[in-house]
């Protein structure tokens, strides 16, 4: 077992963190405010070879294995402090890039991965709906088949990237009386007519990463946009899943560490009472709270990495790595407001942000409510 | 093959629902088996039988019931 870095991997690392900390963190809290995309940023990030990172060489990507992928993805969150941007990424590479890589024919994926890894067709996952949301299959948007093409009629919400979407995987059902069984996939192209994206009201955190809903009245998609046979929704969302749940939050493992090493910075200095705040007890304690699930964050993350190098679907690990994750990043984040005390409060300091940012965590993505649930239900085939 | 996928289903996926069924009971549309029991069985699948599942053949047409998925198996 080899925990180490590889002189390329260092370097890679060392390279991103210099990138984003450099050319990314233009008026994050402005635009926070102001719920702005930094669509250049996102261009830049494209052009660094972020989005590509794991894709085919062939196909406009870096030909990268899924370990160093995620280093890349941590070192970008280690110098990135727009939390919507390090969102938005990895929400692309995994839950469109992946599944388009494992079901598209080779047509689809030189139709849409360059545009995809380049950041000129940024896609969106469209799966929720007004009236799914945990209970994912239960979706009412319809695809019948007409000839040559479907007909797409829906609505899809809370959808990461809608408004600037170039590309949309959309899940509707093309056998409704088949339930979660009829459903099936399809890419999606942005100006498709009866295709409308529209902004999402204003949210709590994240305000930087685009959200909104789709409409699809009569939007007739040809079927040779399919992605893999009708009826297989269910098994493309899973993989997608698969993917996203391990590793949607490799950036912001990258932001645990820069939150770590900022609250201990303050804490050091911060005097009250004549001493430095880091010597009270109740402070040290939540910074050795804050560096124990940094480690155990890292150690799922890249185990999950390791894993799908090997080739395996790995359902189990991708729930624990997802629930861990998401409830470190909001504990971690309050204890590094309650260590700034008042300044942590305070807009200007940046962290009250990484509290609204990441309180979403335990809910995008299956909520934590779920990944229990999954987990409980795959212990029987663990211990088989 | 077949014998032993129904003792799975049986035995692993549906005893505590006192439900058990035979090679030609619809498995997937009749609601015995949702996403959660699919990915059980594909992991029975893989792991006792040593038969890869593509994911893109999740569907129903492959595993509607013990039958269908036993002639699936063999083509594989």
């Amino acid at each position: 077992m080899n925990f180490g870095l590889s002189s390329e991997q260092q370097q890679l690392r060392a390279e991103i963190i210099a990138f984003a900390q450099s050319e990314l963190n233009n008026r994050v809290r402005d635009r926070d405010h102001a719920s702005e995309f930094d669509a250049d940023a996102w261009r830049r990030c494209a052009k660094q070879g972020l989005m590509g990172l794991r894709m085919p060489q062939a196909l406009g990507g870096g030909g990268k294995d899924t370990v160093t992928t995620v280093i890349a993805l941590e070192a970008l969150g280690y110098g990135c402090r727009d939390n919507g941007l390090t969102l938005a990424i990895p929400g692309q590479m995994w839950s469109i890039q992946e599944p388009l890589l494992a079901f598209g024919d080779s047509e689809q994926k030189k139709r849409f991965m360059p545009g995809l890894c380049d950041g000129s067709t940024p896609g969106a996952h469209a799966m929720t709906e007004p009236d799914n949301g945990s209970d994912a299959f239960a979706c009412a948007t319809t695809a019948r088949r007409e000839g040559d093409d479907y007909r797409l009629d829906g609505h899809k919400t809370m959808i990461g990237l809608a408004p600037v979407c170039g590309v949309a995987l959309v899940f509707a059902s093309t056998r409704p009386e088949h339930g979660q069984w009829g459903l099936s996939a399809f890419m999606v192209e942005a100006g498709t007519a009866g295709m409308h994206c529209q902004p999402a009201s204003e949210k709590m955190g994240l305000r930087t990463a685009p959200l909104g809903d789709i409409v699809f009245r009569d939007c007739l998609v040809p079927a040779a946009n399919r992605l893999g046979p009708e009826g297989a929704g269910q098994a493309i969302f899973n993989h997608s899943m698969d993917w996203e749940r391990s590793f949607i939050f490799a950036c912001h493992l990258g932001a645990m560490q820069a939150q770590l090493e900022a609250a201990t910075q303050y804490a050091s200095r911060r005097r009250q009472f004549g001493h430095a705040v880091a010597d009270f007890q109740s402070v040290s304690n939540r910074l050795a709270d804050m560096r124990l699930r940094l480690e155990t964050c890292r150690l799922l993350l890249y185990k999950a990495a390791w894993l799908k190098d090997q080739g395996q679907a790995i359902p189990m690990h991708a729930a624990l790595t997802k629930l861990h994750l998401g409830e470190s990043l909001l504990a971690s984040s309050l204890d590094a407001m309650r260590i700034h005390g008042g300044r942590g409060f305070m807009s200007e300091f940046e962290v009250e942000r990484s509290v609204r940012d990441n309180a979403g965590g335990v809910i995008y993505s299956g909520t934590s409510d779920i990944q229990r649930q999954l987990i409980a239900k795959l212990l029987p085939v663990e211990q088989r | 093959m077949q014998d032993q996928l129904i003792d799975f289903i049986n035995n692993e996926l549906l005893a505590e629902r006192g439900i058990s069924i035979g090679p030609d009971d619809e498995l997937l549309l009749s609601g015995h088996l949702d996403s959660m029991a699919i990915f059980q069985l594909v992991a029975f699948i893989e792991g006792d039988l040593g038969l890869a599942v593509p994911a893109q053949d999740i569907t129903v047409e492959n595993f509607r019931t013990a039958t269908v998925i036993s002639q699936y198996l063999a083509r594989l």
